[in-house]
């Protein structure tokens, strides 16, 4: 598929009114809590992947986004009155997903092209979100509890167990790919095999460790080694990662940020939600000038949200992240200063 | 009275008394800061650098050891000329003229720094010569002592 180009919202969760503009490459979406990243990005995943779960676009929001009750209306920015949402995804081709519900709106949202259904079957198994939560230490009969149970689950939780199930592609991956696996491999001291339903690490040292054995830094390691072995993540997908750095040691996140350059320079379109300095830093001093990056500060002003989009990492305003780091300087300074005469 | 240091000039009009260090001053193979100044209730020792050279140098172990080094050189000038009564509070000012370095990265040269000093306790050592460290650059100089002037002269 075409990479997303831009996600027009009205009146959609924290926002009133928000032209959002991704980078065909990698997208960082940065703020403090309550700004809505996550939501962007589950929204863009639904609008995207539905029809590779055989879902409307509806049933994939509701799933995702998981409101009680199970009604589109909860999803309308909250204020007195009925009030319409307005959801419009645009791709480089110029398809578009563009729906609209109100606050009263409870399964049905109105479609005005409902063409793009057949657009986004081309490739319908390309569209991955990995949630904040590692999920294949949970593999084992997750799936089929959550297909005939009502588990409270996001359906992200299940969509990335089967996107890890999948089996690789015929063929020899190429060296690049191949490249990006070692690299993945060595700081994980493994690959990842599965049998049934569960997943192990496959030691040189320690032999077949079960996931649950599993540093949890090490199993997202182990996912995302998943996802470039069977090449779901390749020229055209999409990747959505909320928080790549929970649970990692900030001695992998250059590994991290490496690996997400890499793919970016393969054609994968990138979004990933973070709260940490050093993933971001290493964004900024590893990318290289053909590389396409953008990076997007989420502000709440007042009762709206507001999206800054800037490709010069020196120009992301607010940066709540470096923030922090400004206001512990200063306290460290304080502290040494009130020392004196101790 | 205005001093120049590593391009940067310098006026401390308001303190007690300014010693503007000549390299080999001290004699005896003893490194030194750049300035001693010597207020009321305090003996500030100021090493300031200039970032001539590649930046990341100024973030190494290197300088860390080089500043720690001064910084107990000048300790041992000063107790063999028995002016270490007052407290001693180290500041390291490096003037990085990028917009590479951010609080983070001060922040744990700063630290850096600290450790370094008081790791000099060593296991024989018994007194932290150094009661309190900075490393700043330019911006935080002006924000955290703004009795002291600080300007780039080029």
């Amino acid at each position: 598929m075409k990479p997303v180009t831009s996600l027009r919202l009205k009146n959609f969760t924290a926002f009133e009114d928000l032209d959002f503009r991704p980078s065909e490459g990698i997208n960082v979406l940065v703020g403090s809590n309550g700004t809505g990243k996550t939501h962007v990005m589950k929204l863009i995943y639904s609008l995207l992947s539905y029809t590779h779960f055989g879902k409307q676009v509806e049933e994939k929001i509701l799933g995702v986004f998981l409101p009680t009750p199970m009604n589109l209306g909860r999803l309308v920015r909250r204020r007195r009155g009925v009030d319409n949402t307005e959801v419009k995804l645009t791709l480089a081709d110029k398809l578009t997903v563009d729906i609209e519900w109100n606050s009263r709106s409870k399964e049905k949202a109105y479609r005005k092209n409902p063409i793009i259904a057949l657009a986004l079957k081309r490739k319908p198994e390309s569209v991955i979100y990995i949630p904040v939560k590692e999920m294949l230490a949970n593999a084992p009969g997750f799936q089929s509890l959550f297909a005939t149970h009502e588990i409270n689950f996001e359906e992200v939780y299940n969509d990335i167990i089967i996107h890890a199930f999948r089996p690789p592609r015929r063929g020899v991956p190429d060296d690049r790919r191949k490249a990006l696996l070692d690299t993945l491999r060595k700081q994980m001291k493994g690959v990842v095999i599965k049998k049934e339903e569960t997943f192990f690490l496959k030691t040189s040292g320690e032999g077949i460790i079960e996931f649950p054995l599993v540093a949890e830094g090490w199993r997202k390691l182990g996912l995302l080694w998943l996802l470039i072995q069977n090449q779901t993540l390749s020229k055209g997908s999409f990747l959505f990662w909320d928080e790549p750095e929970s649970n990692l040691n900030p001695e992998l996140q250059r590994t991290i940020a490496n690996v997400l350059l890499e793919l970016q320079r393969f054609g994968v379109q990138i979004f990933i939600a973070t709260h940490d300095y050093t993933i971001l830093k290493w964004f900024q001093l590893l990318h290289e000038k053909s590389d396409k990056i953008r990076y997007h500060a989420f502000e709440r002003i007042e009762k709206n949200v507001v999206v800054n989009t800037t490709e010069d990492y020196f120009q992301i305003k607010p940066n709540k992240i470096a923030e922090a780091f400004d206001i512990l300087y200063d306290e460290a300074i304080k502290k040494e200063r009130g020392t004196k005469n101790k | 009275m205005t001093y120049i240091e590593s391009k940067l000039e310098f006026s401390f009009s308001r303190a007690s008394e300014i010693q503007h260090v000549e390299n080999g001053e001290f004699g005896h193979g003893l490194k030194n800061v750049d300035f001693l100044i010597r207020e009321i209730d305090e003996v500030i020792l100021l090493e300031v650098k200039g970032t001539s050279q590649e930046v990341t140098r100024y973030l190494s172990d290197d300088i860390v050891n080089q500043l720690v080094e001064k910084a107990r050189d000048t300790y041992t000038y000063l107790h063999l000329i028995q002016d270490t009564a007052k407290q001693l509070t180290y500041i390291a000012l490096i003037d990085f003229r990028t917009k590479e370095i951010d609080s983070a990265m001060l922040l744990r040269r700063s630290d850096a720094l600290k450790a370094g000093l008081r790791g000099e306790k060593g296991h024989s050592w018994q007194i932290e010569y150094i009661q309190r460290a900075f490393l700043v650059d330019v911006e935080n100089f002006k924000k955290e002592f703004p009795n002291f002037e600080v300007n780039r002269v080029d």
